[in-house]
């Protein structure tokens, strides 16, 4: 589903990262592990297509993104990649559900209120549809932006340091989560993260050195 | 969706939207306003100057002389002997006199006496009745029937002077024939008779005469229309020099009366394109800060697939719906300001003011669309450039 060769990227004209390969089929999970400074966010960005590398291939469902221009890798992006970032941003002048259908309008896909029903079924928070996400927890919000990132069907999930700000039991649920987000689809999922704690939960990892 | 998130864009800070929005509707409201004024004087004094070359009349100003035979809002500057009128008829540069006599009015309307002349210049029509054939028969502007009710066959009695207190003249009713058409020109606010109904008047002792041996000695004054515009130049030289008449030229003199007033209009225009590129000012401020201030929400719109280009759209959209809003609420009160002139100020006098868009108004919308547009373009660009892996990485 998701698979990269010869990935590089330099950083502020400085700083050159070099990536080791990277394969994750349709319902695998891998991790990629590694402390701050390694360049865990910008593999994920350039998995994103938020970054265009200098050299290698991204290849997401038979199509090398790098080579995509312009508008085509967003909307590539829309259809195709789920992103959850590290900090949950979600636009406060809509309520959950247009925050959550809005990933649906921009990847222009239509709206399906059974999937939409489904999943936030699934993630349990069908009665949050109607609140604006300022009243939400942190916990809820997550949920939310899970519920974003899936409700295109992606091919692969990207969640960025998902549990750095967690305790033990909410970082095991939101892996449960995770977990449960994929398994409707068969979506592959790729974490990056410094925590140890999930290294149990992801047994596919890659140390960025 | 896309209307959604402009809705809630213009939510946020919905303060600074809502000057925008007033700065705009206020700066177009002004402008509107005058447009509209301006229109329709010109419109009027354009329409009232038709077929109209060379003002004759006795000496005196000869802007007073243009405002009251021309537009009937002055006292006249004297009489003129029919002799001289007999001898400018030989004239021959000039084309057609339209003879002018009064002195009168009913309810504070103008009694004008002239002949069938006068009518054609303004291309009038009748709604009802007929032209006048006999003395003391009146054919009424529009404006009068509507405003004083009047129908035709209705008798009533003149009035010495230009207002409605002067000494009345109670020896010969006047009897209402025709109602003109609404003209939207001096007509509308008329009644008019034939010359020798304004000459008896003064001289009742001849009513009881033969039309034959009506003399008419005086007139007021002479609404001349020349064969060719050259005879302007030498033509008014000479009767103002070599006779006791006085000959004006009204585009002349109303030229300088709009130069006059054209000031205070350039001053307020001037402050009403103050306004707009104010409102311009605050819109650029607003959008560049709430960009500013939304940054993560454009860079969460970017991972959803949205593109730079549909963040501009958003930008661009916000801001002319904050321009489509205080451009209608602008008209909106611009044409309440028409309504309240036209009946409650203006009523019933000399200047019609429409609510239909004038043609420079038209241009009005597209104008404001601009400069909104141009207000926004440094917000759209940095919406464009922005970074959003440092967006997210910054967390």
């Amino acid at each position: 589903m998701i698979e990269t060769s010869e990935l590089t990227f330099t950083f502020d004209n400085k700083r050159i990262f070099t990536y080791p390969e990277i394969k994750c089929d349709k319902g695998q999970k891998l991790l990629i592990y590694g402390n701050s400074g390694r360049g865990k966010s910008t593999l994920l960005h350039l998995l994103a297509g938020i970054l265009t590398p200098n050299h290698g291939h991204i290849i997401i469902d038979n199509v090398d993104i790098t080579k995509l221009r312009f508008g085509n890798t967003d909307k590539y992006r829309g259809q195709k990649i789920g992103f959850i970032p590290q900090r949950l941003h979600l636009i406060h002048s809509l309520n959950v559900q247009d925050n959550i259908l809005a990933a649906c309008y921009f990847a222009k896909k239509k709206a399906n209120k059974d999937r939409l029903y489904n999943i936030t079924e699934e993630l349990k928070i069908t009665q949050l549809l109607d609140r604006k996400p300022q009243s939400l927890s942190l916990g809820e919000q997550q949920r939310v932006c899970i519920a974003r990132a899936i409700i295109n069907s992606p091919a692969v999930l990207l969640a960025d340091e998902p549990t750095s700000s967690l305790d033990e039991k909410n970082t095991e649920k939101v892996m449960e989560l995770l977990d449960r987000a994929c398994h409707i689809d068969n979506t592959a999922l790729i974490v990056v993260s410094h925590d140890e704690r999930i290294k149990n939960s992801i047994h596919h990892q890659i140390s960025l050195l | 969706m896309i209307r959604k998130i402009i809705v809630g864009g213009l939510s946020y800070q919905f303060l600074s939207t809502f000057l925008n929005i007033i700065l705009l509707a206020f700066g177009t409201t002004i402008i509107s306003l005058i447009l509209v004024l301006n229109h329709a004087y010109n419109q009027k004094v354009i329409k009232d100057l038709k077929n109209i070359d060379l003002v004759i009349g006795a000496k005196g100003s000869s802007l007073q002389l243009v405002l009251s035979s021309v537009y009937h809002i002055d006292q006249p500057t004297g009489n003129i002997p029919m002799d001289e009128v007999n001898q400018l008829k030989k004239n021959k540069q000039i084309k057609s006199i339209t003879p002018l006599a009064f002195g009168d009015n009913y309810l504070g309307y103008k009694i004008l006496g002239t002949d069938e002349s006068y009518l054609k210049k303004y291309d009038a029509e009748f709604t009802k009745g007929q032209m006048f054939k006999n003395n003391f028969e009146v054919v009424i502007g529009a404006d009068i029937a509507k405003y004083k009710k009047i129908k035709v066959g209705d008798t009533f009695y003149g009035t010495h002077g230009n207002i409605n207190i002067g000494e009345k003249h109670n020896d010969h009713p006047y009897k209402v024939v025709g109602i003109l058409k609404k003209s939207e020109t001096v007509l509308d606010y008329l009644i008019i008779c034939n010359i020798n109904t304004v000459w008896l008047t003064h001289h009742p002792e001849q009513i009881s005469a033969n039309d034959s041996s009506v003399k008419v000695d005086e007139l007021t004054s002479l609404l001349v229309e020349l064969k060719s515009p050259a005879a302007l130049i030498n033509l008014p030289r000479t009767i103002n020099t070599e006779t006791p008449l006085q000959a004006a030229v009204p585009a002349l003199e109303i030229n300088k009366l709009s130069h006059l007033t054209g000031l205070g209009t350039t001053l307020l225009e001037g402050i009403a394109w103050s306004i707009i590129f104010l409102s311009a000012l605050s819109i650029f401020i607003t959008v560049y800060r709430r960009v500013q201030d939304r940054k993560y929400e454009m860079a969460v719109l970017r991972l959803m697939g949205a593109t730079r280009y549909d963040l501009m759209r958003i930008i661009l959209f916000e801001t002319w719906l904050t321009t489509t809003i205080g451009y209608l609420a602008g008209m909106g009160v611009s044409r309440l300001g028409v309504w309240i002139l036209q009946n409650k100020i203006i009523d019933q006098t000399t200047l019609t003011i429409a609510y239909k868009f004038t043609p420079t108004e038209k241009f009005l919308f597209p104008i404001l669309i601009f400069i909104s547009t141009a207000s926004v373009i440094i917000p759209m660009v940095y919406a464009f450039r922005l970074n959003i892996s440092k967006i997210l990485a910054d967390d």
